[in-house]
């Protein structure tokens, strides 16, 4: 028999076995505790904390001629979406910094804007004006890394710092 | 690499959540849990493979969760602690004839549970006929009846 193997007790009832009730109390106690984290996990997923969805994952930048609304909290490889709404007199025109494209592939843009350029200070789209005037424009991203990032996004020379969380 | 760590992650937190929701006896398996089991490990695959279909990741993966399940097992052989922590210890639910409250609340065992297993185990008819219980590691009941 191996030195190093444990023969469980016998207990005064009879039973031959290695019970640790403290121990199990202890485990019994975490497991309450684990089931509260559950609670509060499934909370900050409706909140949106966990990213997917929900008020809290998405964040509004107002600008002079444009309101941003991209995601605060998103997943790594998951689908986001940037939208932006151009107000009617708006040159039609959204620029992001260059720690964008580190953190997002654009996968698609509805509609197809009708320039766009990228320098070392970053990427910028125009979009054409429709016929009432009204401009929305949507980035289906895609994030494509893990961390905590930042970026600028511009519109009409106004240029607005953004953190944006990516979970894994 | 990421192979390995999306492994090593998964396995984790299965680990983890398993041992937290609790160690319900077998004899209470419903069809439900089997359900539910099928749609963790749907779930499980997808966050394991990610988009990555190959065979070489999947064969990564099963190499990573079977690693992980060796360490971890030689770590409870070596450790009694470690063993007791990642699958609980035994819980002795009735000693001498004796019930202990208590222990059935925190595993959520009723005393139906106790007499079907009683039942079914040795054919016993009332709680007075037996003398231990125990709710072992694996999540079973181990019912032995009084001596005639």
């Amino acid at each position: 028999m191996p030195s190093d193997m444990q023969i469980p007790p016998i207990r005064q009832d009879g039973l031959q076995l290695g019970e640790d009730r403290a121990l199990q109390i202890r485990l019994w106690r975490y497991q309450r505790m684990g089931w509260v984290a559950f609670g509060a996990m499934m909370l900050a997923a409706l909140c949106g904390l966990t990213g997917g969805g929900g008020p809290l994952s998405t964040q509004r930048l107002v600008f002079d001629g444009a309101t941003v609304q991209l995601p605060l909290v998103g997943r790594w490889r998951g689908n986001e979406k940037i939208v932006v709404a151009f107000e009617q007199d708006s040159a039609g025109e959204i620029g992001f910094g260059s720690g964008f494209n580190s953190v997002f592939s654009v996968e698609s843009i509805t509609p197809e804007p009708g320039r766009s350029r990228l320098d070392a200070s970053g990427v910028a789209f125009t979009f054409d004006g429709s016929a009432d005037g009204r401009r929305m424009a949507s980035f289906a991203v895609r994030p494509s890394v893990p961390g905590w990032f930042s970026f600028e996004v511009e519109v009409a020379g106004d240029r607005k710092p953004v953190w944006t969380f990516i979970l894994p | 690499m990421e192979s390995v760590l999306r492994g090593i992650a998964i396995y984790f937190v299965l680990l983890l959540v398993t041992r937290l929701s609790g160690r319900r006896t077998l004899a209470q398996v419903t069809p439900f849990d089997f359900v539910l089991l099928l749609i963790v490990a749907e779930t499980t695959q997808q966050a394991l493979l990610g988009d990555d279909f190959s065979i070489t990741n999947a064969m990564i993966s099963i190499v990573t969760l079977f690693v992980a399940d060796i360490l971890l097992s030689h770590l409870k052989q070596r450790s009694g602690r470690a063993a007791a922590i990642l699958d609980g210890t035994p819980v002795v639910l009735i000693s001498e004839g004796k019930v202990d409250a208590e222990a059935l609340r925190r595993s959520r065992i009723g005393l139906d549970d106790i007499l079907e297993s009683a039942r079914q185990q040795h054919g016993l008819a009332r709680l007075d006929q037996i003398e231990h219980v125990v709710l072992e590691v694996g999540g079973s009941l181990s019912i032995i009846p009084k001596q005639k």
